[in-house]
């Protein structure tokens, strides 16, 4: 073949020597080796030539990098050689440059993988279940590019045939290979679209993976998976997280817990019988426990090993001691029980007193009793009451050995609050039913 | 200087933004209407199909979280059988809000949660918070309470309202979180809570007097 004129531009994989068009990179070759023999040194350099540029399109990882490594150890050879003291000369700050370029290239992955994110969203959702089917919502979805005219796969340059297929990917519709298809499991697809969904499910064989997975190209892979990984890593509790939030409920727990021991300490000391010394030392137990515990969580936290002097060391060191300051002034200054002694003296004089204000009060009623004629009391809301007189059988009983049943559970479990409750409502039932036996009598 | 910081910074964190509120419920009707069931389902989400029979009164805690105050219900289930109505006075007097439980099914319990309407309005505290539940709404072909007849009936004495189901649980939590945004929750409702069960300990000599 002659060469053309010279406006026309030629191309495609030309000799350098006739200007023919080989069609393929082998055939060149072989053309050129058993055509052009004689121009040995040209030969050399055109193979060095399709060498590179295949190693480069094939994304030839090992010799990149070798590339790469002799390109480094070059600089620090350099560095070596310009050790000496040198003055900053004239400098032009790159930043804002730099940003331009980089929030430019953020902005169109980000735009990119949430376009993406959307996609994947839609397929995973309501996908069915049916291989046919499922292949109409995928394409309705996201428009499969039309195949007829390429010949080979765009990602390794291989040519399509009867063995090897044209796919495509599920995200961006491009073709590619088999060989050159990832393949994304469903429930990390899902846990990806809805953090709300954890994914449990054990790592899927390949054989499975690529029969229910999505076909993916590896740019639309490697785009989920990075923020796939993002999303986990915010995600992510560290140890000191998890130990410091365990303190913090152990702190809630203590904040009643101090209140309700308080408040059982002043009624014994007022007198009162709602609750016995057992159950107030059971709580001050109970508060103990939790003051240990909160102590360990502590430590555990000082102990991280952080760089000393950075923020993380000196938070560490803080949480600390606001536990031990929280522990000195809130569960270790609880008040003193009284002694049983003083315990029985404070109620003797209690019951004085009452006993006191009864006569007083009895006193003032007979006085108005005999002033004002006698009136007709409202009607009381017992009237359904029935004879006390079969106390085997009495409901007041029967609901005072509930209640006392309540107590002793509410004991057991250190609910003094709920001990409380259920003591005021036995005493209740004891006056009623004391009212109920002297109205009957 | 910092572990003073640190320590003080702690507290106000810790300290819970919101205030809790105490009160007494008491619930009332015919037997085997549902109130054990009710609670139940409130206080545990569970349902019996054969719930046995209450004997007495049963005592129950549930805490619910409104926007900012947080509600402790004390919850007393007195039982439905007649031969413990001597009981009930006990449990509802003093307390805050009562629920008025009858069958929809059974158009006699609504008759009897009429009465207790009634009396709650002579006997219990004044300001107290009655509901009225229909309970059973899962049944609602033998039904033999109407809806409007109800409504109409818990609209004339201010009522709240509602159809339940302890078996769906269908406005079971409805009906509790309703009382516990009717009831008062200022700071003092703790305070008057108290005072409702102080003027109940008045109230009972009172009585006593008159039987004697």
């Amino acid at each position: 073949m002659a060469a053309s004129s010279e406006d026309q531009i030629l191309e495609g994989f030309l000799c350098p020597i006739c200007k023919a068009d080989l069609k393929s990179a082998s055939q060149l070759t072989s053309h050129f080796e058993s055509l052009h023999q004689e121009e040995q040194d040209v030969l050399k350099s055109l193979k060095e030539i399709f060498g590179k540029a295949k190693k480069i399109i094939l994304n030839d990882d090992t010799d990149l990098k070798e590339t790469f490594d002799k390109a480094l150890k070059f600089n620090s050879q350099d560095q070596e050689y310009y050790c000496e003291e040198q003055s900053v000369g004239v400098s032009r700050s790159s930043t804002d440059y730099f940003r331009a370029v980089r929030s430019a290239r953020l902005e169109r992955y980000a735009t990119e993988t949430n376009k993406l994110l959307i996609r994947l969203d839609k397929l995973v959702c309501n996908m069915p279940t049916d291989q046919n089917l499922r292949k109409q919502h995928e394409q309705i979805i996201v428009p499969w590019l039309d195949g007829t005219l390429v010949k080979l796969c765009p990602n390794c340059a291989k040519t399509f045939n009867i063995t090897r297929r044209k796919h495509h990917c599920r995200l961006c519709g491009s073709l590619l290979c088999h060989d050159c298809s990832v393949f994304l499991d469903l429930n990390v697809a899902r846990s990806i679209v809805d953090p709300s969904v954890s994914n449990t499910s054990t790592e899927p064989d390949q054989e499975n993976l690529e029969k229910n997975g999505l076909r993916l190209c590896e740019h639309c892979y490697n785009l989920i998976e990075l923020r796939k990984q993002v999303q986990e890593s915010r995600n992510a509790k560290t140890v000191l997280v998890t130990a410091y939030e365990q303190m913090r409920s152990l702190m809630e727990q203590a904040r009643p817990a101090v209140a309700m021991y308080e408040k059982m300490c002043q009624s014994l000391f007022d007198g009162e019988t709602t609750y016995h010394l057992g159950d107030v030392n059971a709580m001050r137990g109970k508060i103990g426990k939790l003051a240990e515990g909160i102590d360990l969580l502590s430590k555990q936290i000082v102990n991280f090993s952080a760089e000393p002097g950075t923020r993380q060391a000196r938070l560490q060191t803080a949480i600390r001691q606001a536990a031990a300051l929280y522990i000195k002034e809130d569960l270790l200054s609880l008040r003193k029980l009284p002694t049983e002694a003083q315990i029985e003296e404070v109620r003797r004089q209690r019951y004085e007193r009452a006993e006191r204000q009864i006569q007083l009060e009895r006193r003032r009623m007979e006085a108005e009793v005999a002033r004002q004629p006698p009136a007709e009391p409202p009607e009381p809301p017992e009237p359904r009451a029935p004879a006390a007189g079969d106390d085997d059988n009495n409901p007041l009983l029967e609901q005072m050995n509930i209640i006392r049943g309540y107590i002793k559970e509410a004991r057991r479990e250190l609910k003094f609050e709920e001990v409380a409750i259920l003591e005021t409502n036995l005493k209740e039932l004891k006056k009623e039913y004391q009212l109920l036996k002297l109205s009957k009598s | 200087m910092a572990t003073n910081r640190s320590g003080t910074a702690q507290r106000p964190n810790g300290a819970p933004q919101t205030k809790v509120c105490q009160f007494k419920l008491v619930l009332l009707g015919e037997s085997a209407v549902g109130k054990s069931s009710l609670v139940l389902r409130f206080v545990k989400g569970q349902f019996h199909e054969y719930q046995e029979s209450t004997i007495g009164a049963a005592f129950l805690t549930q805490t619910v979280c409104l926007d900012d105050t947080t509600v402790k219900f004390e919850i007393w289930d007195t039982a439905g059988q007649e031969r413990y109505h001597s009981l009930a006075p006990m449990y509802y007097r003093g307390a805050q809000a009562a629920i008025v439980v009858y069958d929809i099914t059974n158009q006699d319990t609504f008759g009897r949660a009429k009465n207790w309407v009634k009396e709650l309005q002579r006997q219990a505290s004044p300001s107290i918070v009655i509901a009225l539940a229909g309970n059973k709404s899962d049944l609602a072909a033998k039904r033999m309470v109407e809806f409007e007849e109800a409504q109409a009936y818990a609209d004339e004495n201010g009522l709240l309202f509602m159809e339940t189901s302890a078996k769906t649980a269908m406005n079971v939590n409805d009906i509790f979180l309703a009382i516990a945004n009717k009831l008062p929750k200022s700071e003092s409702a703790g305070g008057a809570a108290a005072g409702g069960r102080r003027l109940a300990d008045g109230d009972a000599p009172r009585s006593s007097s008159c039987c004697k």
